[in-house]
């Protein structure tokens, strides 16, 4: 993708992007901290759902092509010393601007929704 | 457990050919590494972690592969209007052939079979639907492909030789019910006719693509690069060169096949061309040498004919000189 198109993507609200599928969600959570490789995107989503998320290959790296053509995650070379290791991916994935700016508007959303079901429920508990 | 972690990698490797090779090529390893430390991971809690890892894999992979092949269309078709954006992209040699397969074919090819080498069964004046067939077929393979892709300049023939055989069928129908007294029709009036149908086709194209969700990358393309529709119509003018008098007179062979070859020549210099200017230059050149010999070779009728038509087919070229508010990108 090229720096044009990248661009274009930035300048898009980040609330079109959204509601997020929760592998998404979750793959852009684990890189809020630091960049990390595709082995260690797949650990951090299964520990961070408790398991409930569990991707394969192909759907982790069909998620990550496309979030790297909305310009919502970069490549970058995998040069960390913890990362580096015979059998490690070259590649490293890191979380860009808009990336972030979409996941808050989705944590935004998400508590919204969630502020929202604690009042309901509330009521009809009282 | 050793062995069929081996066999498993092994299985998955291949699999990965079943990935566009674009993809492939990007992604292709780093899947290998991280299914490999899966593996092994997998294979130190057992042998069902094992299995069922390549199952899931095995069950996603197909889903994941489709949507791959998808994505590298949708991304073909975006890099194909990007370009035609800045107009600046030189056809590649095989999308020079597919551009030049119709104006070969329409034209010296055409000649060449109908007088010189081909035997009596396929000549035009003998059995028509041998090449009749092969031009509609070649027209419809044309405009699918084309259409997967994105419309590339290379397609635009295809769907002007649509527009002629179109318009071919609503000027005889005009000319059945207008030219119905006398021995010949008056020449004039014939031209304006036929010139008039086939610039209210392109017309009607236009709207069609305009209205109709579906061809609405083919609007854009146009309208990015007016010469494109003027490439497309251009192949009526093969049409109106090569597809003449071949059972009138045998001498005017010559004079069928020199305009045919300068057109198709003129393709050539359009789809290798980089700028508008030089593809706008491109059909004028060759639409004015065509036409040219086409008079001097005796038929002034068909050169009228051939000009006429010409401006037809560079009117939407023209536009591209034309001063146009700069224009943006839009996302989305």
């Amino acid at each position: 993708m090229d720096e044009k198109e990248r661009t274009i993507h930035t300048q898009v609200k980040p609330s079109s992007y959204l509601p997020l599928t929760e592998p998404t969600f979750y793959i852009l959570l684990c890189l809020a901290p630091e960049k990390k490789h595709g082995y260690a995107i797949l650990k951090d989503v299964e520990a961070l759902s408790n398991g409930n998320v569990s991707l394969s290959t192909s759907t982790l790296y069909g998620a990550l092509g496309r979030l790297l053509d909305q310009g919502l995650i970069e490549r970058v070379p995998n040069d960390e010393e913890e990362n580096t290791g015979p059998g490690l991916p070259r590649k490293a994935y890191v979380l860009s601007k808009a990336g972030r700016r979409v996941l808050e508007a989705e944590t935004s959303r998400m508590r919204a929704l969630v502020a929202a079901a604690r009042l309901c429920l509330g009521e009809e508990r009282t | 457990m050793k062995r069929s972690v081996q066999i498993l990698m092994r299985l998955y490797t291949r699999l990965l050919n079943l990935y566009p090779r674009q993809y492939r090529a990007e992604y292709g390893e780093e899947l290998q590494a991280v299914f490999s430390l899966l593996v092994d991971e997998a294979a130190q809690r057992g042998r069902f972690s094992v299995i069922r890892l390549g199952w899931r894999e095995l069950c996603d992979l197909q889903g994941a592969v489709i949507r791959e092949y998808l994505r590298e269309r949708k991304r073909a078709k975006m890099e194909t209007l990007a370009s035609a954006q800045t107009g600046d992209e030189r056809s590649s040699w095989g999308e020079t052939l597919a551009g030049l397969w119709l104006f070969l074919f329409l034209g010296p090819v055409s000649v060449i079979m109908a007088y010189l080498t081909m035997p009596a069964w396929f000549q035009y004046s003998e059995t028509p639907k041998y090449l009749s067939i092969i031009f509609v077929l070649s027209m419809l393979i044309g405009l699918g492909v084309g259409w997967a892709k994105g419309w590339p300049r290379w397609s635009y023939p295809y769907i002007g030789f649509a527009v002629v055989v179109l318009g071919g069928l609503a000027i005889n129908a005009v000319f059945s019910m207008v030219f119905t007294v006398g021995p010949e029709w008056p020449v004039l009036p014939q031209i304006f006719i036929a010139v008039g149908v086939l610039g209210l086709m392109a017309g009607i194209l236009m709207l069609i693509a305009r209205a109709w969700r579906p061809l609405h990358s083919l609007y854009r393309a146009i309208r990015q690069d007016w010469t494109r529709l003027s490439f497309g119509l251009f192949t009526g003018v093969s049409v109106l060169f090569g597809g003449v008098d071949h059972d009138e007179d045998p001498i005017f062979t010559l004079n069928v096949f020199v305009p045919s070859l300068i057109v198709l020549v003129g393709a050539l210099v359009y789809l290798r061309s980089t700028t508008k200017a030089q593809r706008i230059l491109a059909l004028l050149v060759s639409l004015t040498l065509a036409v040219a010999v086409r008079v001097v070779g005796g038929k002034v009728f068909y050169g009228t004919y051939g000009a006429v038509v010409g401006v037809i087919v560079l009117i939407p070229a023209l536009l591209e000189l034309m001063p146009r508010p700069a224009r943006s990108l839009q996302a989305g």
